[in-house]
Parts: structure tokens; C-alpha cells; sequence
């Protein structure tokens, strides 16, 4: 009867499998105890219940975090910022209270980055800081870099600083990666040791420790399932102004021929067209341009028009705004050798992403 | 495999039953717990094998082994063994021949079939009861148990 008895145990147990709960369960260190009772007859006599011995194990700890990108967008930034914020969260999963230790990283050049870009720059000066419950970073408040005594099913939002090179231009990319390590709790207001899992055979009567957490994001490196950790990447855009400027000329008269297919003989008149193209995602604010009148040609006055129209790089003649050739007044978008001896200056204010602002001015041919 | 679990049965029974000495002439119980645990088996296949629950987190299974055995004189009848549900567990399934099996979804007042038996739900009306209501289990044996002869019951029950 016995060996029957247990093949089938064997059996149903082969089936049955080991099956994975989600929910973060009964607390590490829970004594589970379980006594059995038998009541019987002995010739038709109840008997006094006998009572089993009490069995007894203590739950074990296993170690679950998930640490993940929040708001689901890289974050844009300018060339030469400082402090730049990406956010995540660290959610402990494990059965019971953890500290967490937190590593913040540039990513590898050349990687994908965490909304289908390239990363190619690195983020300087790059830290961790863990919020204050308020989901918004604060400087003055949010100065802890580990997470403290983290509660089953609790989560911390965590910060991730860089600062942005000056020497980035637009659409470069830089990926960041946090990675938050399981540490032991126990000790408030101090990091404890990163966790480690129990190796060898468990006792019953000892809080072993499994490590339960998943790989990380696909664009992270080096974390992988069950080591006790967990990463997620984001990503920072340099999003900035990219101007070109394209001067063209063109005769407008000359003293033989007058405007009719006029030369660039001395005593002609040119008309120089200055255009500024922002080709970059962001706009470029309080433009000057600065112009030197050519060698051996004479600036004519009060030619200066700013806010040209015209096709392409091109400027439309007499559009625009005309300028007196002075820097005073408000307004005053143009000056002649004012600001700057012998050049022409516009001040061309904010040029918007994707537009152009123009300007022309003439000069005769000494 | 096989022998793995009967062999581990016998001699964690063995300790048991030594231990287990204070129990007066009659019947004698003991309970253990197990877990199943994989192992590399001798042809570096994974290998399923029993152990003494040690490393048990949340989700794992478990299985109570309890061992009774007459060690008086005279044949016991009518034996009822009653292992209550330990409040952290969830029940899963009685192993083995469960036709001698009843079990309580209110605290041992009531034992009968699982599908038998209903709960209330969150408004009070009556709902089938399931695995997971399962307070107490009880086994009825309806043969009587001679002299120096006992038996095994099991259960499996998973952590919450």
C-alpha cells in the first residue's frame, strides 16, 4: 500500500510543477507551522485526540525589483545644460523590506537607446538621486543616491542627472541606464551589502535568500535574470537651433546701363542678400548678424532692410523693412558702423525652428 | 526517482517516529513537510526530487506527509485525521487516494466534498467553494488499522 501510495504522490507531483505566484506573497521570515490530530476508536471506545508534532519552515526571502523608465519619452535637452533629469522607478517586488543600492551609466556609443535612437554622446557628470515622495526632482531635497529601507510592494522614483557637452549639435543622443541592486535592509538611513543568494541546500529554520527579478531592458547591458538586479534605459535628445547663412549678391544698376542688365563695373550698385536658416528642432534666439563691407566697395547709406521675403535663399528687392543706418531707437533692428566699424549689423531677434530670416543691403563698386 | 522519494520517506519517517515518543499507546502521528526541488540527474537531465521544505518563498508548493501508525494492541477504528490549513498556505489538493478525504472551507465546522461546499462572497450570497477556501482538511478512514500497521495522507498547499 505504501509504495502505491507514494507513486502516486510522485505522480501527481511530476504534473503539478513548480508554479511562479506574482503577488509578492507571505513576509520573509514567517514561521509556517502546521500540527495534525487524529481521533479514533478502540473497540467502539472514542479515544483522547493525539496531536501530530508541530513541522515547521521559514519563509525565505526572494528578491524581486523592477526598475522602469517613466513618462515614456526621451528627455530634450540643449548643448551646455546642466543637470539634466531622466526619471524611473524602483519597485520591490521581493516579500519582505530591501534597501537598494543605485547605479546610473552612460550608455555604450553606437547603442540603441530606449526610443529607437543611436546613442552617441556621453552625458557628463552623470548621478543618482533618489525622490523625496514628491515625484518631482528637487535639488535641495532629493539628495539620497540609495534607496532606504524599501517596503514589500513599495515603489521610489528615482532621478538620474547628467550634464549636456556644449559641443553637442541637434539630434545627437545620449542613452542612460539605471540599474538598482537588491541590498540588504535592517540598518535605517544606511546602504546595506548587495544581496546574495543562498548557495548550497537550505534549512528549514533559516531565511534563505532566491534571487526572482527578470533581465533588463533590451538595450541595457550586463544585467541579466536572477542576478539581483534590474535596468531600464532612457534616452536625452539635444534638440537645439542649427543655423546656416547664405549671402548672394546681385547688380542692381551701373552708371553706362542704369538697372537694364547692368554691370559690376565701378561706380555699380550691388545689393547683397543675407539669409539665416534655422534647420535645427529648436529656435535660435536673439540673432546679430555681422557683415563687413567688402574691400574696395562703399556701403550706400540707408539701404539696410531687414524681414526680407524672397524664395529659397533668395531675397524679393524693396520687401522687408528699411533701416536707418543708426543703432538708436527701440527697435532698431539694423545699424552701419555702429556697432561694429565698417560692417553691417542685424539684429534679427528669435528665428523659430525650420524658418529663415533675411536681410539685404547695398553697396557701390569704388 | 522513484527510489529518491521512497527512500527519502522512509528514512525522514524513521527520525520521525523516534521522535515522536511522547505520544501514548494508541496511535501515533507524525507530519512532515516537503518540497520538490530540481536537481541534474546522473545523466545531466534536471531531475525532480522531494527534500524537507527549507527553501520556500512565496508561490511554492508544498506537501504535509502525515504518518500514523498504530503502535497499541489493540485495531483502531474510526480514525479521523484533521490537519488544519496553516493560515499562509493556500490548499491545492489532497494527494494520493482522496476518496476518504473531506475538507472544511469554515474553520472545521463543516467537512464534505470540495465541490460540495459553498462560501459567501463579498455580498453574502453563497458561492462555490474552492481550493483556496479550504480551512481544514480531514481524512476518514473507513478500514480499521491492525496492530503495529499505519499508513500515510498528504496534502499539498502552496505559499502565498
Amino acid at each position: 500500500m505504501r509504495s502505491n501510495f507514494l507513486k502516486y504522490v510522485a505522480v501527481v507531483l511530476l504534473l503539478a510543477g513548480a508554479q511562479q505566484a506574482q503577488a509578492l506573497g507571505t513576509t520573509q521570515g514567517t514561521n509556517i507551522a502546521n500540527t495534525a490530530t487524529v481521533d479514533y476508536a478502540v473497540g467502539g471506545v472514542n479515544q483522547p485526540d493525539i496531536s501530530s508534532n508541530t513541522v515547521s519552515f521559514l519563509v525565505d526571502r526572494r528578491i524581486n525589483l523592477t526598475v522602469a523608465e517613466i513618462g515614456g519619452t526621451s528627455t530634450s535637452v540643449i548643448p551646455g545644460s546642466v543637470g539634466r533629469v531622466t526619471t524611473f522607478t524602483v519597485s520591490n517586488s521581493t516579500n519582505g523590506v530591501q534597501d537598494f543600492r543605485l547605479e546610473a551609466t552612460n550608455d555604450t556609443a553606437g547603442a540603441g537607446t530606449a526610443f529607437g535612437d543611436t546613442d552617441n554622446f556621453d552625458g557628463a557628470n552623470v548621478r543618482v538621486f533618489v525622490d523625496n515622495g514628491n515625484g518631482i526632482y528637487e535639488p535641495a531635497l532629493d539628495t539620497a543616491t540609495f534607496i532606504d529601507e524599501l517596503g514589500a510592494d513599495q515603489t521610489r522614483t528615482v532621478f538620474v542627472l547628467i550634464d549636456i557637452p556644449v559641443s553637442q549639435i541637434n539630434d545627437d543622443t545620449a542613452g542612460v541606464t539605471l540599474r538598482a541592486f537588491a541590498a540588504d535592509s535592517g540598518t535605517a538611513a544606511a546602504l546595506g551589502a548587495d544581496a546574495t543568494q543562498t548557495v548550497g541546500p537550505d534549512t528549514p529554520l533559516f531565511v534563505g535568500t532566491v534571487f526572482g527579478d527578470t533581465a533588463g531592458a533590451p538595450n541595457t547591458t550586463g544585467d541579466a535574470a536572477r542576478d539581483g538586479s534590474h535596468s531600464d534605459d532612457d534616452e536625452y535628445d539635444v534638440v537645439t537651433a542649427a543655423l546656416t547663412v547664405i549671402k548672394s549678391q546681385t547688380v542692381i544698376s551701373d552708371p553706362f546701363n542704369g538697372a537694364v542688365d547692368p554691370k559690376a563695373i565701378p561706380g555699380a550698385v550691388i545689393e547683397y542678400c543675407v539669409d539665416i536658416n534655422n534647420t535645427g528642432a529648436s529656435q535660435a534666439d536673439a540673432i546679430v548678424m555681422t557683415d563687413a563691407i567688402p574691400a574696395n566697395t562703399t556701403y550706400q547709406a540707408g539701404t539696410i532692410r531687414v524681414g526680407v521675403a524672397g524664395v529659397g535663399t533668395g531675397c524679393a528687392s524693396g520687401t522687408g523693412t528699411a533701416e536707418d543706418d543708426d543703432a538708436a531707437g527701440g527697435g532698431d533692428a539694423g545699424d552701419y558702423d555702429v556697432t561694429t566699424a565698417g560692417a553691417v549689423t542685424v539684429r534679427g531677434g528669435n528665428i523659430a525652428a525650420a524658418a529663415r530670416y533675411k536681410a539685404v543691403f547695398r553697396v557701390t563698386v569704388n | 526517482m522513484m527510489n529518491h522519494t521512497l527512500r527519502l520517506f522512509l528514512v525522514a519517517g524513521a527520525s520521525l517516529w523516534l521522535g515522536a515518543a511522547h505520544a501514548a499507546g494508541g496511535l501515533q502521528l507524525s507530519n512532515e513537510v516537503f518540497q520538490e526541488i530540481q536537481v541534474p540527474g546522473a545523466d545531466g537531465k534536471p531531475e525532480r526530487k522531494s527534500v524537507p521544505a527549507a527553501m520556500v518563498v512565496p508561490g511554492t508548493e508544498v506537501f504535509y506527509v502525515i504518518t500514523y501508525r498504530n503502535t497499541g494492541d489493540q485495531p483502531a477504528e474510526k480514525i479521523a485525521i484533521t490537519n488544519p490549513v496553516p493560515a499562509e498556505l493556500e490548499y491545492v489538493a489532497v494527494l494520493g487516494p482522496a476518496s476518504a478525504n473531506q475538507v472544511s472551507v469554515d474553520g472545521g465546522k463543516q467537512y464534505g466534498a470540495l465541490a460540495s461546499l459553498s462560501v459567501p462572497d463579498a455580498d453574502g450570497k453563497p458561492r462555490a467553494a474552492q481550493a483556496a477556501d479550504v480551512t481544514h482538511v480531514r481524512w476518514m478512514l473507513g478500514t480499521a488499522v491492525s496492530p503495529g500497521d499505519g499508513g500515510k495522507v498528504s496534502f499539498k498547499a502552496r505559499l502565498k
